[in-house]
């Protein structure tokens, strides 16, 4: 697992960031490594991690991004459990004689963390006579009518600048179809505002008058007397909160433990990752909560060869010191492995055609559209020139000038003793060989004005054959062969 | 101090391979796992009834580490119904009663617990002090707070323990029987 989060072999993601491999992505589609810095994110979908629910994003919005049934521990933050008692009840009967007292047991549920033990009675709440944890006590946030008041004003003023916009865009506007002509009477407008109950706004010119009011905040110099008995009673820190559990309730803020309440759990968002250039997803889970798998899964860690230090070296500067390192292919088809120096390639602005994103193509974009091609196109982002790698090499490396062969995954051989017959290197360099996995010595040089314990850097590209499946309809049904250049960046040890 | 003092009520399962060095006593329905350590150095240690010790806990009654010694003896005193879970380590020199020492917790010299507290997993009490009664350190600062609630009673989990380590463990034998210990224990209260 550790090999997984190694920091010491980086990859230049097309972007330009240094990441360990396991944390790229591969578009298939475009051919390129991509990270979590150059991708879109979108979420998916919005759950509670304690009940699994899935809930949809208006329904989120509408509980404040809040599972309504599960709670965390306003003391230490961890998932609270309903834990049921039985509290027994004696019930007297008006004769009081003692055989007519009946004992009738009763289950009763209160909430409890089982971290610090914290229990709903700490807080007062009376203990449920039923589980469903939907008539557990909520508290009344103080200044609810304020807040409520400032969302419908600033939601009118949204509306009003966002129409204002569009008319003002309609005006310069030198596209010419028929859309604009519903546009330009702001109908979407309108049908928006009666959606949501608004009265209609006069096309957005200046009427202020259908502006609703509101009070502004002012700031008082007074401030509140502390309490008399803050300098005669001695501080008890123990029934005092800390200021995060102050700030996880922000609209109570207790001062004392004991009016500290139960916090609805904070939802959780399942994301989707996209490619920004060719738009096509590069990870998707599978929608459902309680599900791990992914319906789309391309990481780098499945498509390019990783790369792997076999032992960190010791060495003395100037000096030529070997280093092993084991390539393997995680792809299922053989692939040609060849070592360059970094300055063999340039680095090169990434190899992606710069999709439609210029303001003035629009009209392009927009006919296109009519035409029934996807609109996908049209939304692609710009992409950013990618960032200059700040990795200072401080050794040489000395590759072997031959290309490697590397044939295909095969999880069955793992469990294959039999093949006991190790294939000959093709190559003096191959220290090892077996199945996918490959062991290369390369020859180290640190520089000369390297000093005890300076670590030493070094960097290659590895030239991988990979073959693209995705078939576009004027090429080849085959697919083709194409050459990805991975340039790589490594901490291989340290002077002595 | 006269060598292998260990007295075993009766009742208590001590198994042959945990390590009880000195005058340790240990009091009925006792569990005492196999590679539990208890070593009375300094003096006795004394461990009352009921008590679940896992594996790998240490109880120590340490020398004082400056060569100090007091004209008393000092003698570590266990009261009853405590859980020690696995890897904690006790160096005080008195644990009331119904407490409950997660993993890995530590107690160090001169921390006296009180009863039905708890010390969370990886807590670390190393500063000489009588911790209050119902108190609950947790998380990895270190913080704390007064519980309401006791901590849950272990008396199924010794039961089982008692059917069940004596089917793969030898035993140490118990050397007083039950009514010695019960009056032992009455002592120890008062
Ligand atoms: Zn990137
Ligand atoms: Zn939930
Ligand atoms: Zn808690
Ligand atoms: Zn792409």
């Amino acid at each position: 697992m550790a090999h997984l989060l190694q920091q010491n072999v980086l990859v230049v993601c097309s972007c330009g960031s240094l990441k360990p491999l396991t944390k790229l992505y591969f578009c298939r589609h475009c051919v390129v490594l991509r990270c979590g810095y150059c991708v879109s994110q979108e979420v998916d979908s919005i759950y509670c991690s304690n009940c699994l629910e899935n809930l949809a994003s208006s329904e989120a919005k509408l509980k404040k991004n809040r599972c309504g049934a599960c709670f965390d521990c306003p003391c230490c933050f961890h998932t609270l459990t309903i834990r049921a008692t039985t509290v027994s009840r004696i019930n007297t009967q008006p004769e009081g004689s003692p055989a007519s007292a009946s004992k009738t047991s009763v289950k009763s549920y209160y909430l409890s963390c089982f971290f610090c033990r914290w229990t709903s009675r700490d807080a007062k709440i009376p203990d449920q006579p039923t589980a469903t944890s939907s008539n557990w006590p909520e508290h009344e946030n103080p200044h609810v009518a304020r807040i409520s008041s400032l969302i419908e004003y600033y939601k009118i003023i949204t509306l009003r600048e966002r129409l204002e916009k569009e008319n003002r865009m309609f005006l310069h506007s030198s596209r010419r179809n028929y859309q604009h002509f519903s546009e330009k009477f702001g109908l979407t407008a309108m049908l928006a505002r009666k959606r949501a109950g608004l009265p209609p706004l006069s096309l957005g010119r200046d009427d202020s008058s259908s502006t609703p009011q509101v009070t502004p905040a002012e700031a008082s110099e007074e401030v509140e007397a502390l309490p008399e008995n803050i300098f005669s009673e001695p501080v008890n820190v123990l029934k005092l909160t800390s200021l995060p559990q102050r700030y996880v309730i922000p609209d109570l803020q207790p001062e004392f433990v004991a009016d500290l309440f139960p916090i609805h759990k904070q939802l959780f968002i399942k994301r989707s990752q996209r490619c920004k250039s060719c738009l096509h997803n590069i990870f998707k889970p599978e929608y459902g909560p309680a599900s791990i798998k992914f319906k789309i899964h391309l990481a780098a860690y499945y498509y390019v060869p990783e790369i792997r230090i076999m032992e960190m070296i010791k060495a003395k500067s100037g000096k030529a010191t070997e280093l092993c390192l084991k390539i393997s292919n995680p792809a299922q088809i053989s692939t040609q492995i060849q070592f360059l120096q970094l300055i063999d390639v340039p680095e090169e602005s990434p190899q992606i055609e710069v999709p439609i994103v210029d303001e003035k193509k629009d009209d392009t974009g927009d006919k296109k559209s009519l035409t029934g091609v996807t609109t996908a196109q049209k939304k692609a982002y710009p992409l950013e020139k990618p960032r200059i790698v700040k990795y200072e090499l401080n050794s040489e490396i000395i590759l072997p000038n031959v290309t490697f062969h590397l044939p295909a995954r095969d999880d069955t051989a793992e469990y294959d003793d039999s093949s006991e017959s190790q294939p000959t290197p093709d190559h003096i360099s191959v220290v090892w060989k077996k199945g996918n996995k490959l062991v290369v010595k390369f020859s180290v040089i640190p520089n000369e004005d390297l000093v005890d314990q300076d670590e030493i850097r070094i960097g290659f590209i590895m030239r991988y054959t990979y073959h693209d499946k995705i078939i576009s309809p004027l090429e080849q049904k085959e697919g083709k062969d194409v050459n990805i250049d991975v340039r790589h960046y490594l901490n291989v040890g340290s002077i002595e | 101090m006269s060598k292998s003092e260990v007295k075993i009520y009766h009742g208590a399962i001590v198994c042959k391979e945990a390590k009880l060095r000195g005058d340790v006593t240990v009091g009925s329905m006792t569990v005492i796992h196999p590679c539990a350590t208890i070593i009375a150095e300094a003096g006795p240690v004394v461990i009352g009834d009921g008590n679940i010790i896992e594996e790998q806990v240490i109880i120590v009654n340490r020398l004082p580490e400056n060569g100090e010694t007091s004209e008393e003896t000092p003698v570590l005193r266990i009261g009853n119904n405590n859980v020690f879970e696995v890897g904690s380590v006790v160096e005080s020199t008195s644990i009331g009663d119904n407490n409950v020492l997660e993993c890995k917790s530590y107690i160090g010299p001169g921390v006296n617990l009180g009863n039905n507290s708890v010390v969370g997993a990886g807590c670390r009490l190393t500063i000489p002090e009588q911790v209050s009664d119902n108190m609950m350190v947790y998380g990895k600062n270190c913080a704390r707070k007064i519980t309401s609630d006791k901590p849950p009673n272990q008396y199924l989990q010794r039961e089982f323990l008692t059917k069940v380590l004596p089917n793969y463990h030898l035993l140490k034998k118990s050397r007083i029987s039950a009514s010695q210990g019960s009056s032992q224990t009455k002592e120890d209260k008062g």
